[in-house]
């Protein structure tokens, strides 16, 4: 069974650590760069396999690790050490990172400096679309929905839970009951209105990511069918 | 006084079947340095995830090589497995195992038709590529392709292989075993072939540990190293697995360790077919990875080592997805093994080394 060990390490600790794995006589498997959409960083990820100790935990429990160095939240014209000195094999996914992302990394043992793959536009794994960012919003919202929707379904559970032991005090007096029934109403009243507004808010979130996600004239196209529809369902109201 | 210079070798040149360059520094007829470059008609599949969602993504995954296309689909739904933490009936695994080993068995008959045809044995390249002939036939009557099977799913499989057409591969691989003894053994005994892979393009053991090579390239030089001797999946299953590996290092050192695998797959293949499981294929899974959920697994390709790497950010489409395939990682071990080496010998170890520029240019 494969684990997989995450360790999150700053940029200036990384070559001790790189030195480490290899004094441990660890294979490198491959390193490659993540662009965090939400703020705009970058992720860098180094793989090695320990092939002795993979086999020494097999023969123990049946499970062996990839080891993982991450390195997190770097800017676009931080200097990042190359780690060929210790893995040459690096110098293909070093230069990717270079000519992808447009990292700036130093020190690459076999440097292309820039013309490793013939690319049309420049960096182009740095670039975060207007269809990645809307679908990433569209999640976000939609989540946020979700768990309003189970915050309120929470809060609703409460509330009919504590009705339910008011009601067997309620019998004291029908005096009392009645001053309570009013403000109950109110509350049912405004209960229903939210989980109403919930919903339309849910709607309204899941329609715009699937706008956000159209052909840009198209979605414009449904936009103005949708406003259309609104006037024409007011009208009918009023009438 | 020995003249240098520079040749410049592919992008286009009749041993290379895909775009690879290499700028070889020379003396005289000797290479002191070899240049790799790559990147001539590079695809930004990893780029692709933005446009296609995890499932339509498989297909692409399985595009990425016309001969590991089974691995590539293998691994990808692999790791998609992990991420969203699902764990697949053992019958999903070993037919995925059956399969891969199969496409193990293609690509090395194909490379040996390859170099066959490299020093010029035509009639040995027909021999190799007849034999091959029939595993294409085994992937078209099961699956319906020849090399893109389209049969993984994150998930499951598409469709089951019956057990009747499981006996019918292994009656088949046992049909082509005299013929491959017989192609293995001019290829390994022959004079001829002999002569252009002894001692040509030797890579040391602590050099190919020092490089991270991988696949027969590395076991050629004596890297014990082969990652089905992990025991992920059906290959746990095993009664025993050993590594193919070979000491000397050298071309016909590679084409040795090639050989043994092929029967090697058989026998996995024989093995795996006489204990498959019946507990269903699977399916398509409707989950949809978590924010930040990750993914990795590492297979032995027909090349060697591939990793892959999935990320979701909360939607249908992945944040990143990675795959590094043998070849980029042995790109180092190319330049290294052409240190040195006679020019006319040139085309004949990177063609040892089995270059998969599409693999590499994903």
């Amino acid at each position: 069974m494969q684990k997989a060990i995450y360790t999150t390490v700053g940029l200036d600790e990384l070559l001790s650590h790189v030195q480490a794995l290899k004094g441990a006589g660890a294979r490198f498997v491959q390193m490659h760069a993540e662009r965090c959409v939400d703020d705009g960083s970058y992720r860098l990820v180094y793989t090695f396999i320990n092939v002795r100790a993979a086999q020494e935990h097999i023969a123990q429990d049946g499970s062996y690790a990839i080891e993982n160095l991450v390195v997190e939240g770097i800017d676009r014209y931080q200097e990042i050490p190359s780690i060929s000195s210790y893995y040459p094999a690096v110098f293909p996914f070093e230069n990717e990172a270079h000519d992808l992302f447009g990292l700036a990394i130093t020190d690459m043992q076999i440097d292309f400096k820039g013309f490793f793959y013939q690319v049309s536009t420049a960096e182009p794994m740095s670039v975060i679309t207007p269809e990645v960012k809307a679908a990433r919003e569209k999640a976000m919202k939609v989540r946020a929905a979700a768990e309003a929707k189970a915050r309120k379904a929470a809060a609703e559970k409460a509330a009919a839970a504590a009705a339910a032991a008011g009601e067997g005090a309620a019998g004291a007096g029908d005096a009392a009951g009645a001053a309570v029934a009013r403000p109950a109403a109110a509350a049912g009243s405004d209960a229903q209105h939210d989980e109403a507004a919930a919903k339309a808010a849910l709607k309204a979130a899941e329609m715009e990511a699937k706008l956000a996600a159209m052909d840009p004239e198209k979605a414009a196209k449904v936009r103005a069918a949708l406003a259309a529809k609104v006037v024409r369902d007011k009208q009918k109201k009023e009438a | 006084m020995a003249h240098r210079s520079v040749i410049p070798f592919g992008p286009q040149h009749p041993v290379l079947p895909e775009p690879l360059h290499l700028d070889l520094v020379i003396e005289d007829d000797r290479v002191l340095e070899a240049i790799p470059q790559i990147g001539f008609v590079h695809r930004g599949l990893e780029k692709l995830t933005e446009k296609r969602d995890m499932h339509q993504f498989g297909y692409i995954a399985e595009r990425i090589c016309g001969i590991c296309a089974v691995g590539h689909s293998y691994g990808y739904a692999s790791a998609c497995e992990r991420m969203l933490g699902i764990e697949v009936p053992g019958r999903v695994q070993y037919i995925r195992t059956i399969l891969h080993e199969l496409s193990r068995i293609h690509s090395h008959l194909l490379w040996l038709g390859l170099l066959a045809d490299a020093f010029g044995f035509e009639a040995l390249f027909y021999r190799s590529w007849t034999l091959r002939e029939q595993i294409l036939k085994i992937f078209e009557s099961t699956c319906g392709g020849r090399v893109i099977l389209s049969i993984n799913e994150i998930g499951g499989l598409k469709h089951d292989i019956e057990d009747s057409e499981l006996a019918g591969i292994v009656q088949t691989l046992d049909a082509m075993r005299p013929d491959y003894e017989a192609l293995v053994h001019t290829f390994l005994d022959d004079v001829s072939c002999g002569e252009r892979l002894h001692g040509v393009g030797v890579i040391s053991k602590k050099d190919a540990l020092d490089l991270s090579m991988v696949g027969p390239f590395g076991r050629a030089s004596g890297v014990d190293y082969d990652v089905r001797m992990f025991s992920d999946g059906a290959y746990a299953d095993l009664a025993a697995f050993e590594p193919v590996v070979a000491t000397d290092g050298d071309c016909y050192a590679r084409c040795q360790v090639r050989c043994a695998e092929v029967t090697q797959a058989m026998d996995i293949i024989k093995e795996l077919v006489g204990k498959i499981p019946h507990d269903g294929i699977g399916g398509r899974t409707k989950l949809t990875p978590a924010d930040g959920a990750r993914g990795e697994v590492v297979i032995e390709q027909p090349r060697g080592e591939a990793y892959y790497y999935v990320r979701g950010n909360g939607t249908k489409n992945l944040d990143r997805f990675r795959v590094r395939t043998p070849t980029s990682q042995n790109l180092a071990g190319l330049t290294h093994a052409l240190q040195g080496v006679l020019l006319a010998n040139v085309p004949m170890i990177i063609l040892t080394i089995d270059p998969c520029i599409s693999c590499t240019e994903r």
